[in-house]
């Protein structure tokens, strides 16, 4: 591997790293709980969209996967496996989506997908895969469908707000010259 | 008590509870939905933590956990209060609908929270610093993506964050200064308080991004240019 491979590598791994604590962070800070389904309303959320806009589909992804996650060990872990599918795939949609062209509009378009990612995201989990899964490990067994559709506003709502504060966060950053 | 062996006893002690189980048969309720299983449970997870890492931790710890169960137990659980009152439930009524969740979540986070900080205490990140920088033979790649983790973790906790929380602080009192001498200060609707929070969430996040990747691309510099790990086949003979 040559030094310039590696540098480039390391400053991703650093990147990924500084976006991950922030959202893991931002997600522990914050916490609303909702009561109908155990799990809680946060913004961590801001800096995976953040990262993903800012740095594409695999820094997003990766921001995704872990900062959350982390956060859920603290209190929550039974909501693991969701969060880190979850905002993974919500971190990668968000990048391709984007690509490399930095239109308002575009944003625009991959925040709504990653929005709607995480509340459909979460509705299957919970409504569908945690009860499946939840015959065979009892520690899964938090949700059932009740409890999914009564989380689906305060997912949007999250979703919603953490969009509009990343898409802010995106405009200011973008404009730099190394984006 | 080494790192490891605290570390090997804590994960003994998390097992369960990060598993969601407890070693006591539930027992007879002493409040409404909360028996006595979990309580015993808790008990149990404070004496190991106590056991393991002294007093003084636990008590640091259950100050913290006290902070965190503030915003999520005890502000959910009024919430949750005044809208089952706002849905027509007499007081005790509305208590009683969402009571016992918050206080079984109060007993899982007083389990939970102590457990896992006291297993990210007992990870010795500053030493896992100096520890990879130390050795003789050079370090490996892993190692080198491993460094520049644990240095931007402990960058942004230890320097960022804490660094944001005293401007906010001050800009706080110097809102708060200027407004009282500059009246009246602009319109102040429901949309207008909107605006200027999301403006000021997108301030912080800036700010928290910008100064957690400054010195990012200088640590990869000063990171790559560390000598990589020799293997003992390819030493120089001299």
């Amino acid at each position: 591997m040559t030094s310039n491979t590696q540098m480039k590598q390391l400053v991703l791994v650093g990147v990924t790293a500084a976006f991950a604590t922030l959202a893991f962070l931002g997600t522990t800070v914050i916490r609303i709980p909702i009561p109908a389904s155990g799990g809680y309303f946060n913004l961590g959320d801001t800096f995976v969209m953040a990262a993903a806009l800012l740095y594409g589909p695999l820094v997003g992804g990766l921001v995704g996967a872990i900062g959350p996650a982390m956060a859920d060990a603290l209190g929550f872990p039974q909501f693991i496996l969701a969060t880190a599918v979850v905002k993974g795939v919500e971190g990668i949609l968000i990048g391709l989506i984007v690509g490399s062209r930095r239109r308002p509009s575009r944003a625009v378009i991959a925040l709504a997908a990653g929005v709607l990612v995480l509340v459909g995201g979460y509705y299957l989990f919970e409504a569908y895969l945690y009860p499946l899964l939840a015959l065979r490990i009892p520690f899964f067994g938090v949700t059932d469908a009740a409890a999914a559709l009564a989380e689906v506003v305060p997912n949007l709502l999250q979703g919603g707000i953490s969009a509009v504060i990343a898409f802010g966060i995106w405009k200011i950053l973008a404009r730099s010259p190394k984006g | 008590m080494n790192p490891l062996p605290r570390l090997l006893c804590l994960t003994v002690l998390a097992v369960p509870v990060f598993a969601g189980l407890s070693p006591f048969p539930v027992g007879i309720e002493i409040l409404p939905g909360v028996p006595w299983g979990p309580v015993l449970h808790v008990l149990l997870v404070m004496g190991g933590v106590a056991c393991v890492c002294g007093g003084a931790f636990l008590a640091n710890v259950l100050a913290l956990t006290a902070l965190v169960l503030s915003s999520v137990v005890y502000a959910g659980g009024l919430v949750s209060w005044l809208l089952a009152m706002a849905g027509g439930n007499p007081p005790g009524m509305a208590g009683s609908i969402h009571g016992a969740h918050y206080v079984g979540l109060a007993l899982n986070m007083l389990s939970v929270i102590p457990l896992a900080l006291a297993i990210v205490a007992s990870i010795p990140f500053d030493r896992l610093e100096q520890r990879l920088l130390r050795g003789t033979r050079g370090i490996s790649s892993g190692e080198k993506y491993l460094l520049m983790f644990v240095r931007v973790f402990n960058h942004i906790v230890y320097g960022v964050i804490p660094n944001i929380l005293e401007v906010m602080r001050e800009e706080a009192l110097l809102r708060a200064v200027s407004e009282r001498a500059s009246r009246p200060a602009g319109p102040r609707g429901p949309g207008s308080l909107g605006r200027r929070l999301t403006a000021a969430m997108v301030q912080v996040g800036v700010s928290g991004i910008c100064a957690s990747l400054r010195f990012i691309p200088l640590w990869a510099r000063e990171i790559d240019a560390l000598p990589r790990r020799s293997s003992s086949k390819h030493r120089s003979r001299t």
